[in-house]
Protein backbone atom coordinates (compact mmCIF):
# COMPACT_ATOMS: atom_id res chain seq x y z
CA UNK A 1 0.00 0.00 0.00
CA UNK A 2 1.37 3.28 -0.82
CA UNK A 3 1.41 5.87 1.69
CA UNK A 4 4.09 8.25 2.88
CA UNK A 5 7.42 6.53 3.79
CA UNK A 6 7.72 5.81 6.87
CA UNK A 7 11.58 6.14 7.50
CA UNK A 8 14.02 9.34 6.41
CA UNK A 9 17.83 8.97 5.46
CA UNK A 10 19.23 11.42 8.26
CA UNK A 11 23.11 10.40 6.37
CA UNK A 12 24.37 7.70 4.02
CA UNK A 13 23.55 4.50 5.75
CA UNK A 14 21.44 5.73 9.14
CA UNK A 15 18.22 5.74 8.96
CA UNK A 16 16.01 7.95 11.38
CA UNK A 17 13.69 5.54 12.82
CA UNK A 18 15.00 1.82 13.77
CA UNK A 19 13.39 -1.71 12.49
CA UNK A 20 11.84 -1.89 15.23
CA UNK A 21 10.63 1.48 15.38
CA UNK A 22 9.35 1.65 11.69
CA UNK A 23 7.27 -1.71 12.57
CA UNK A 24 5.53 -0.11 15.05
CA UNK A 25 4.71 3.30 13.17
CA UNK A 26 2.14 0.68 11.19
CA UNK A 27 0.64 0.66 14.73
CA UNK A 28 -0.77 -2.74 13.87
CA UNK A 29 -2.76 -2.89 17.99
CA UNK A 30 -5.23 -0.49 16.64
CA UNK A 31 -5.75 -2.24 13.36
CA UNK A 32 -8.36 -5.26 13.74
CA UNK A 33 -7.77 -8.35 11.35
CA UNK A 34 -10.55 -8.56 8.94
CA UNK A 35 -11.63 -11.64 10.18
CA UNK A 36 -9.83 -15.24 9.72
CA UNK A 37 -11.90 -16.79 6.70
CA UNK A 38 -11.77 -20.31 7.45
CA UNK A 39 -9.89 -22.42 5.22
CA UNK A 40 -11.20 -25.80 4.72
CA UNK A 41 -7.40 -27.55 3.96
CA UNK A 42 -7.57 -29.43 0.54
CA UNK A 43 -8.70 -33.05 0.73
CA UNK A 44 -5.55 -35.44 0.93
CA UNK A 45 -7.14 -38.24 -0.49
CA UNK A 46 -10.11 -39.46 -2.75
CA UNK A 47 -12.18 -42.26 -2.96
CA UNK A 48 -12.51 -43.49 -6.12
CA UNK A 49 -15.09 -45.63 -7.76
CA UNK A 50 -13.19 -48.69 -10.04
CA UNK A 51 -15.37 -49.82 -12.08
CA UNK A 52 -15.27 -53.42 -13.97
CA UNK A 53 -16.65 -56.83 -12.24
CA UNK A 54 -13.59 -58.29 -11.02
CA UNK A 55 -11.91 -55.00 -9.20
CA UNK A 56 -15.29 -53.53 -7.83
CA UNK A 57 -15.17 -51.56 -5.01
CA UNK A 58 -13.68 -48.63 -3.85
CA UNK A 59 -9.86 -46.93 -3.57
CA UNK A 60 -8.74 -44.42 -1.30
CA UNK A 61 -6.37 -42.18 -3.54
CA UNK A 62 -4.22 -39.61 -3.55
CA UNK A 63 -6.26 -35.91 -4.34
CA UNK A 64 -3.42 -34.44 -6.53
CA UNK A 65 -1.56 -37.06 -8.53
CA UNK A 66 2.34 -37.69 -7.74
CA UNK A 67 4.10 -36.43 -10.77
CA UNK A 68 5.68 -38.36 -13.38
CA UNK A 69 8.82 -36.54 -13.64
CA UNK A 70 11.24 -34.24 -11.38
CA UNK A 71 13.26 -32.17 -13.23
CA UNK A 72 17.26 -32.84 -11.91
CA UNK A 73 17.82 -29.01 -11.76
CA UNK A 74 15.72 -26.21 -10.65
CA UNK A 75 14.85 -24.27 -13.62
CA UNK A 76 14.46 -20.45 -13.25
CA UNK A 77 11.14 -18.94 -13.85
CA UNK A 78 10.62 -15.96 -16.16
CA UNK A 79 9.48 -12.83 -13.61
CA UNK A 80 5.55 -12.29 -14.77
CA UNK A 81 4.70 -9.35 -16.18
CA UNK A 82 2.66 -6.84 -14.12
CA UNK A 83 2.49 -4.09 -16.65
CA UNK A 84 0.13 -3.43 -18.80
CA UNK A 85 -0.05 -0.38 -21.23
CA UNK A 86 -2.73 1.94 -20.52
CA UNK A 87 -5.86 2.61 -22.95
CA UNK A 88 -5.15 5.35 -25.34
CA UNK A 89 -6.74 8.39 -25.00
CA UNK A 90 -8.77 9.89 -27.79
CA UNK A 91 -7.41 12.56 -29.55
CA UNK A 92 -10.13 15.53 -29.04
CA UNK A 93 -10.25 15.99 -33.19
CA UNK A 94 -11.51 12.55 -33.08
CA UNK A 95 -15.47 12.97 -32.63
CA UNK A 96 -18.14 9.91 -33.96
CA UNK A 97 -18.86 10.96 -36.87
CA UNK A 98 -15.45 12.36 -38.21
CA UNK A 99 -13.70 11.65 -41.52
CA UNK A 100 -10.34 9.70 -40.70
CA UNK A 101 -8.06 9.01 -43.69
CA UNK A 102 -6.04 5.43 -42.84
CA UNK A 103 -2.20 5.91 -42.93
CA UNK A 104 -1.12 2.19 -43.13
CA UNK A 105 -2.81 -0.94 -43.84
CA UNK A 106 -4.62 -2.69 -46.47
CA UNK A 107 -7.15 -0.01 -47.02
CA UNK A 108 -4.22 2.75 -46.64
CA UNK A 109 -5.48 6.32 -48.42
CA UNK A 110 -9.14 6.17 -47.85
CA UNK A 111 -11.20 7.90 -45.94
CA UNK A 112 -13.40 6.66 -43.32
CA UNK A 113 -16.33 7.48 -41.12
CA UNK A 114 -15.44 7.25 -37.42
CA UNK A 115 -17.88 5.42 -35.14
CA UNK A 116 -16.75 4.76 -31.48
CA UNK A 117 -13.81 3.94 -29.22
CA UNK A 118 -13.78 0.70 -28.66
CA UNK A 119 -12.47 -0.75 -24.79
CA UNK A 120 -9.21 -1.30 -25.85
CA UNK A 121 -8.69 1.72 -27.61
CA UNK A 122 -8.82 1.19 -30.67
CA UNK A 123 -11.10 2.83 -33.16
CA UNK A 124 -13.92 1.22 -34.67
CA UNK A 125 -14.37 2.50 -37.98
CA UNK A 126 -16.28 1.94 -41.42
CA UNK A 127 -15.75 3.20 -45.31
CA UNK A 128 -19.28 2.56 -45.27
CA UNK A 129 -18.94 -0.24 -47.41
CA UNK A 130 -21.15 0.61 -49.73
CA UNK A 131 -19.05 3.66 -50.22
CA UNK A 132 -15.81 3.24 -50.52
CA UNK A 133 -15.51 -0.73 -49.80
CA UNK A 134 -13.80 -0.35 -46.35
CA UNK A 135 -15.72 -2.77 -44.02
CA UNK A 136 -16.50 -2.60 -40.27
CA UNK A 137 -12.92 -2.47 -38.76
CA UNK A 138 -10.65 -1.68 -35.83
CA UNK A 139 -7.98 0.63 -36.18
CA UNK A 140 -5.34 2.39 -34.15
CA UNK A 141 -5.16 6.32 -33.59
CA UNK A 142 -1.61 6.70 -34.25
CA UNK A 143 -2.85 4.98 -37.94
CA UNK A 144 -5.11 7.90 -38.83
CA UNK A 145 -5.74 11.62 -39.93
CA UNK A 146 -8.36 13.17 -38.56
CA UNK A 147 -10.06 15.20 -40.96
CA UNK A 148 -12.27 18.31 -40.19
CA UNK A 149 -15.19 16.76 -42.06
CA UNK A 150 -17.69 15.45 -39.67
CA UNK A 151 -20.95 13.39 -41.12
CA UNK A 152 -23.88 13.48 -38.37
CA UNK A 153 -23.83 10.45 -36.47
CA UNK A 154 -26.61 8.71 -34.26
CA UNK A 155 -24.31 7.32 -31.66
CA UNK A 156 -27.09 5.31 -30.24
CA UNK A 157 -27.27 3.65 -33.54
CA UNK A 158 -24.18 1.65 -33.17
CA UNK A 159 -24.66 -2.04 -31.89
CA UNK A 160 -23.65 -2.56 -28.10
CA UNK A 161 -22.22 -6.23 -30.21
CA UNK A 162 -19.52 -4.43 -32.11
CA UNK A 163 -16.94 -4.72 -29.24
CA UNK A 164 -13.30 -6.33 -28.89
CA UNK A 165 -14.47 -9.73 -28.63
CA UNK A 166 -16.48 -9.54 -31.96
CA UNK A 167 -13.63 -8.86 -33.78
CA UNK A 168 -11.29 -11.58 -31.54
CA UNK A 169 -10.00 -14.28 -34.17
CA UNK A 170 -12.38 -17.84 -33.94
CA UNK A 171 -10.15 -19.91 -31.96
CA UNK A 172 -8.88 -23.36 -34.05
CA UNK A 173 -11.36 -25.80 -32.84
CA UNK A 174 -9.07 -28.72 -31.49
CA UNK A 175 -9.06 -31.99 -33.56
CA UNK A 176 -9.94 -35.09 -31.56
CA UNK A 177 -7.03 -37.26 -32.17
CA UNK A 178 -8.69 -39.98 -34.32
CA UNK A 179 -6.62 -42.98 -35.36
CA UNK A 180 -7.12 -42.35 -38.95
CA UNK A 181 -5.99 -38.50 -38.34
CA UNK A 182 -3.15 -40.04 -37.02
CA UNK A 183 -1.98 -42.37 -40.00
CA UNK A 184 -2.29 -39.63 -42.63
CA UNK B 1 -3.29 6.22 -54.79
CA UNK B 2 -1.54 9.01 -53.65
CA UNK B 3 1.90 9.06 -52.07
CA UNK B 4 1.50 8.88 -48.15
CA UNK B 5 4.81 9.52 -47.46
CA UNK B 6 7.26 12.38 -47.62
CA UNK B 7 10.38 12.16 -49.31
CA UNK B 8 13.51 12.26 -47.60
CA UNK B 9 16.68 12.04 -48.42
CA UNK B 10 20.24 10.84 -46.45
CA UNK B 11 22.24 12.81 -45.67
CA UNK B 12 25.08 10.98 -43.68
CA UNK B 13 25.54 9.87 -40.37
CA UNK B 14 25.33 11.97 -37.90
CA UNK B 15 29.46 13.02 -37.39
CA UNK B 16 32.02 15.84 -36.61
CA UNK B 17 34.14 16.40 -38.30
CA UNK B 18 36.57 13.71 -38.60
CA UNK B 19 34.73 11.10 -36.75
CA UNK B 20 31.26 9.70 -37.72
CA UNK B 21 28.69 7.66 -35.41
CA UNK B 22 26.79 5.45 -37.67
CA UNK B 23 23.88 4.20 -35.16
CA UNK B 24 22.20 7.73 -36.40
CA UNK B 25 21.36 9.14 -39.36
CA UNK B 26 20.86 12.88 -40.87
CA UNK B 27 17.59 12.92 -43.10
CA UNK B 28 16.20 15.70 -45.31
CA UNK B 29 13.05 15.96 -45.43
CA UNK B 30 11.53 17.82 -48.76
CA UNK B 31 10.06 21.08 -47.90
CA UNK B 32 11.23 21.00 -43.98
CA UNK B 33 13.74 24.18 -43.91
CA UNK B 34 13.04 25.40 -40.84
CA UNK B 35 13.65 23.91 -37.11
CA UNK B 36 9.82 24.88 -36.19
CA UNK B 37 8.56 23.26 -39.60
CA UNK B 38 10.30 19.20 -37.96
CA UNK B 39 7.99 19.34 -35.32
CA UNK B 40 5.53 17.86 -37.19
CA UNK B 41 7.62 15.04 -38.18
CA UNK B 42 9.51 13.49 -34.88
CA UNK B 43 8.64 10.49 -34.05
CA UNK B 44 7.51 9.16 -37.78
CA UNK B 45 8.56 6.30 -38.98
CA UNK B 46 11.36 6.14 -41.64
CA UNK B 47 11.68 3.61 -44.32
CA UNK B 48 14.71 3.34 -46.31
CA UNK B 49 13.92 1.09 -49.06
CA UNK B 50 16.33 -0.80 -51.94
CA UNK B 51 16.89 -3.51 -54.04
CA UNK B 52 18.78 -6.47 -54.19
CA UNK B 53 19.92 -8.72 -56.35
CA UNK B 54 18.67 -12.01 -54.09
CA UNK B 55 15.07 -12.47 -53.22
CA UNK B 56 13.91 -12.79 -49.83
CA UNK B 57 10.82 -13.86 -48.58
CA UNK B 58 9.91 -13.51 -52.24
CA UNK B 59 10.35 -10.19 -52.98
CA UNK B 60 13.85 -8.40 -54.01
CA UNK B 61 12.99 -4.92 -52.16
CA UNK B 62 13.87 -4.93 -48.88
CA UNK B 63 13.33 -2.39 -46.55
CA UNK B 64 15.35 -1.32 -43.00
CA UNK B 65 12.60 0.61 -40.92
CA UNK B 66 13.73 3.67 -38.46
CA UNK B 67 12.19 6.49 -36.88
CA UNK B 68 13.14 10.57 -36.69
CA UNK B 69 13.97 10.84 -32.75
CA UNK B 70 14.87 14.57 -33.16
CA UNK B 71 15.71 18.19 -35.00
CA UNK B 72 19.57 18.54 -36.13
CA UNK B 73 20.44 22.45 -36.56
CA UNK B 74 18.74 25.09 -37.87
CA UNK B 75 17.20 24.49 -41.24
CA UNK B 76 15.14 21.40 -41.26
CA UNK B 77 17.62 18.43 -40.95
CA UNK B 78 16.47 15.88 -38.78
CA UNK B 79 18.31 12.72 -37.08
CA UNK B 80 17.00 9.20 -37.05
CA UNK B 81 17.59 5.47 -35.92
CA UNK B 82 17.05 3.28 -38.00
CA UNK B 83 16.43 -0.63 -36.87
CA UNK B 84 19.55 -1.60 -38.29
CA UNK B 85 22.35 1.01 -38.99
CA UNK B 86 22.21 2.12 -42.59
CA UNK B 87 24.79 0.93 -45.22
CA UNK B 88 27.20 4.17 -45.89
CA UNK B 89 25.63 3.31 -49.76
CA UNK B 90 22.38 5.11 -48.93
CA UNK B 91 24.13 8.54 -48.63
CA UNK B 92 21.90 10.76 -50.97
CA UNK B 93 19.37 8.28 -51.51
CA UNK B 94 15.74 8.62 -51.03
CA UNK B 95 13.79 7.44 -47.56
CA UNK B 96 10.52 7.16 -46.98
CA UNK B 97 9.15 9.56 -44.15
CA UNK B 98 5.56 8.18 -43.03
CA UNK B 99 3.09 10.17 -41.88
CA UNK B 100 2.41 7.25 -38.75
CA UNK B 101 2.15 7.45 -36.04
CA UNK B 102 0.08 10.46 -36.38
CA UNK B 103 -1.03 13.19 -34.05
CA UNK B 104 -3.14 15.06 -35.82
Amino acid sequence: MVHKPRNSLLTVGVNKYSRSQVVAKRVLYKRKPAGAVAVCPPAVNKTVEVKGAKNGGTRVVAAAKAPRFYAAEDVALPKKNRKHAGVAKLRNTIVPGTVLILLAGRYRGKRVVFLKQLESGLLLVSGPFKVNGVPLKRVNQAYVIATSTKVELDAAKIDAQLNDAYFARPKAAKKAATEEAFFE
Amino acid sequence: MSRLYAKGRVLGFKRAKRNQRPDISLVQIEGVKTLADTEFYLGKRIAFVYRAKREVNGSKIRCIWGRITRAHGGSGAVKARFRNNLPAKSFGASVRVMMYPSRV
